[in-house]
């Protein structure tokens, strides 16, 4: 029996007799698939309005936007030169007032906890570094300088090479040190992942130090440091929310999947019987949801252990 | 907050990322001209950065779709292009439809349309040419050179994909 093509023809009405005592003998097999096959012919109802549907370049249009603003800005700019002008004793008396409010502000800031970025916000540094961090997250600074910053959560760093600067992320579970690289850090309860896409970075911990370089993920759970090279595609997943695979074998995908998700799957076989490989994007899905889709399209088979994923078998 | 800072600038980069593709398609849906249609969404979205305050409005999207709609149906009347069928979207889009229901279905064609993107390539190439192209299984196997057979299944699969995909969206 295949579902999939009686599904196929069932929504153009093509089904045989035989197809159709199929179809309703699956519906009644389990509540799940009566469910799903609701929620496919809403979807084939839903995705007829589809039709000449485009996908206008969106980036482009924004830098559009932003070049007609930044003009009208100077524009603007231009000709209230003169009212400017006019209000500048005014301006002087009250930048007397803020100086005084800013220095009190800074006194306050030096004293308390100064979180720079969070959910999905990018922050840029003086040198044109960038930090963007993912939802739920929170980047504090740690000092005045911009150097030392403490993560709770996950960012994707790009830092700028400068000589005799250094930046370090401080977890729980180690600290990163960073001269120049792009690199993500997702810093939880349970274990700090530091993967790298360009450069190197040093991942210290209590009892020693761990040189990563491209193509590296390293995660340390207080107890244990494992470390896999991976292709680094995927390494900003944390903040753009999407991991997406392009012919890539399973076995590698199940390790992307770990260091994504927090090393929540095994593999009950050998990783050489994997043969498969992935084709598919992601974005959003909680892991559950990725291996049912990859029930579906690799036929792999699982089961849960306690808050583990097993994997039994694939077929395809 | 202030329209120069970072926040703000942010916040507005990620309003026009999640609203300007649906926007255009509703906007090209009235004035059938994709050009025209970038167009009307670029006054839109400049006036909202000039005229509006990102963080004041409660519900952007509903009103991102008012000005959009408006802003289509000025740009036909300056063409002196509003036809019988522009007036007659006119007042269904007013009288019958919400702009509330009107810019929950672009959203929803927007969401269906990028986690087909994401589906593996053999089935993201079959439900495009059914759905977007609105050929037949027999066109699609004609076209893609595979069996009706091999599309029914796809096609199939895709949907089984699809909604899961959906789920987790909406």
């Amino acid at each position: 029996m295949n579902i999939d093509r009686i599904i196929g023809r069932f929504l153009l009405g093509k089904q045989s007799q035989d197809e159709l005592k199929t179809l309703e003998q699956w519906k009644t097999d389990a509540q799940e698939n009566l469910k799903e096959l609701q929620g496919i012919q809403q979807l084939w109802r839903d995705s007829q309005g589809l039709q000449d549907y485009q996908d206008f370049n969106v980036d482009s249009a924004l830098a559009k936007l932003e070049s007609t603003l930044s003009n009208d800005k100077n524009v603007h700019h231009t000709g209230s030169k003169v009212k400017s002008l006019l209000s500048l004793k005014w301006i002087s008396g009250i930048a007397a007032s803020f100086l005084i409010l800013f220095l009190g502000y800074q006194y306050m800031v030096t004293q308390q906890t100064t979180v720079v970025g969070s959910n999905r916000t990018v922050h840029l540094l003086a040198d044109g570094s960038s930090i963007e961090v993912a939802d739920g997250s929170d980047l504090i600074l740690a000092d005045s300088n911009e150097k030392v910053f403490k993560l709770k959560g996950s960012a994707y760093f790009e830092i700028e090479k400068q000589e005799n600067t250094q930046i370090e992320i401080l977890t729980d579970y180690g600290e990163i040190i960073v001269v120049g690289t792009a690199f993500a850090v997702q810093s939880t309860d349970d274990y700090t992942t530091v993967s790298v896409s360009e450069g190197k970075v040093n991942f210290n911990i209590a009892n020693g130090s761990f040189p990563l370089t491209a193509g590296m993920t390293a995660s340390f759970d207080g107890q244990s440091m494992t470390v896999h090279t991976l292709s680094s595609v995927n390494f900003k997943s944390q903040v753009t929310g999407k991991l997406i695979y392009d012919s890539v074998p399973l076995y590698q995908v199940v390790n992307d999947l770990n260091r994504h998700f927090g090393n929540k799957i095994l593999l009950s076989e050998e990783e050489s019987n994997f043969g498969c490989k992935v084709s598919s994007v992601f974005s959003d899905l909680v892991l559950a949801d990725i291996l049912q889709e990859l029930s579906l399209t690799i036929g792999l088979k699982f089961h849960k252990e306690e808050n583990k994923y097993v994997i039994d078998s694939v077929s395809c | 907050m202030t329209h120069d800072s970072h926040k703000y600038k942010s916040q507005f980069q990620v309003i026009f990322k999640e609203y300007y593709n649906p926007l255009c398609n509703f906007a090209n849906s009235i004035l059938r001209d994709s050009a025209l249609a970038e167009d009307a969404i670029q006054d839109v979205f400049t006036s909202f950065w000039q005229k509006s305050k990102v963080d004041t409005i409660d519900n952007p999207k509903a009103f991102l779709f008012q000005c959009a709609k408006n802003r289509a149906f000025e740009v036909l009347r300056s063409k002196k292009k509003m036809s019988d069928y522009a007036l007659k979207l006119e007042r269904e889009y007013t009288d019958v439809l919400a702009i509330e229901e009107l810019s929950e279905r672009y959203m929803l064609k927007e969401k269906l349309f990028r986690k087909i993107a994401e589906l593996p390539p053999q089935c993201q190439k079959i439900l495009k040419l059914s759905k977007l192209n609105g050929f037949t299984y027999k066109e699609i196997a004609t076209e893609l050179d595979i069996s009706v057979k091999t599309v029914e299944n796809q096609i199939g699969r895709g949907l089984r994909l699809l909604r899961l995909k959906m789920a987790t969206a909406l």
